[in-house]
């Protein structure tokens, strides 16, 4: 955990301090530092549409806005903005590593423990409630959809509100009869 | 949330938050399998009926907020591992129904102002996270990219501004009928409940 936490703070930190300037050596340097901690967070870039939001963001500003004052294979491109444009992804490519390792590190009982301190009292109560409570609810649910004549309802949409009326009334009395018996 | 919870507060809690988490496993991974265009609107509406129907029968601040923190876990625990964008997204959703309800209460402009928040928060969510990881930088890129768009289909800027402007109003138009919506589901499950309780 003191690693992730590490991590959390250097990639956070790094992706401040990238400039033009010192992004050649600083986003290698906590790439390396990220890869080392947790080499799994680099999972992420597996989903070809990040690379699609990438390339869309950095090419096609490029392309299109601005004085076009360089040429990369006879396409004429806005450089400066290319430049901007680049330290942005870097910097996002390092802050979602960097929160990726640290949230590989937690654990949803991690969170829970985090939620029940944000002064919701009794959170932790609640929650294992409702862990216990969740098949009996998907089963009044799915019975009581399966009543619902949908096709009607297209023609009569005042009737949902009864519909789901009865269904809430259901669940709160479920609810209420539960915490009576316990 | 002050003070400790009434009996039956908790259950009810527990039953609204696990059905608003049991409707984002199911349903959202279905309509995000799907690719259905706004997904997250929809997820949106009936996590609001949900939220308000729930908080009508528990009168506390920050019962939302819990409710919101138990489907936000249960999604997380279906998953199996810990994804920021959604934990974050339905917290605040339900952090903003909760604000709206605590200040004008469980009524009908309540509800369909909290609605609305929370369905138009959907359409801010990916620019305000777009804005934390690429920073303030990426709004520049892409108020350049529209203006040079505009330029070459003869559009002005006021043209713009007017589809955002409708975009938004759908979405909190869809909100504030999802919030409308609870109100009325609230006030019969209520007589139900009366009907239920009776013949008990």
């Amino acid at each position: 955990m003191k690693a992730a936490l590490f991590g959390l703070a250097a990639g956070i930190a790094s992706a401040l301090l990238l400039r033009e300037s010192t992004h050649v050596f600083l986003f290698p340097a906590t790439l390396a530092v990220l890869a080392a901690i947790d080499l799994h967070a680099f999972r992420i870039f597996r989903r070809w549409k990040l690379w699609l939001f990438f390339i869309l963001i950095v090419a096609f500003p490029v392309l299109l806005v601005g004085t076009r004052d360089a040429r990369c294979l006879g396409v004429p491109y806005n450089s400066s903005m290319f430049r901007l444009n680049l330290i942005m992804v870097e910097r996002s490519i390092l802050l979602m590593l960097a929160i990726k390792a640290f949230t590989n590190r937690l654990s949803p009982e991690m969170l829970s423990r985090g939620l029940a301190m944000l002064h919701l009292h009794q959170f932790d109560q609640v929650f294992r409630l409702s862990q216990s409570m969740l098949p009996e609810l998907r089963s009044i649910v799915t019975t009581e959809l399966q009543k619902i004549q949908w096709r009607k309802l297209v023609w009569h949409p005042a009737q949902l509100i009864a519909l789901l009326g009865r269904l809430v009334a259901r669940l709160v009395f479920t609810a209420r009869s539960r915490e009576e018996g316990a | 949330m002050k003070g400790h919870l009434a009996p039956g507060e908790a259950a009810i809690l527990a039953v609204f938050g696990a059905l608003w988490g049991l409707m984002e496993i199911t349903l959202g991974t279905a309509l995000k399998s799907a690719r259905l265009p706004f997904s997250g609107a929809i997820l949106a509406c009936l996590a609001a009926v949900i939220a308000l129907t729930g908080r009508s029968f528990v009168h506390r601040r920050g019962a939302i907020l819990m409710m919101g923190g138990v489907a936000a876990l249960l999604k997380i625990f279906s998953v199996g591992t810990v994804i920021a964008g959604p934990f974050f997204a339905i917290l605040i959703e339900a952090l903003l129904a909760d604000l709206t309800v605590s200040l004008l209460g469980v009524t009908r402009p309540g509800c369909i102002l909290a609605g609305m928040a929370m369905v138009t928060y959907t359409v801010l969510h990916p620019l305000i996270t777009q804005g934390l990881f690429l920073g303030g930088r990426i709004y520049e890129v892409y108020w350049a990219t529209a203006r040079q768009v505009g330029q070459w289909l003869h559009l002005e800027v006021a043209h713009l501004a007017l589809f955002i402007v409708l975009y938004l109003g759908v979405h909190a138009t869809a909100g504030g009928l999802a919030g409308w919506l609870a109100y009325q589901v609230s006030w019969s499950a209520r007589r139900e409940l009366e009907d239920l309780e009776r013949s008990e």
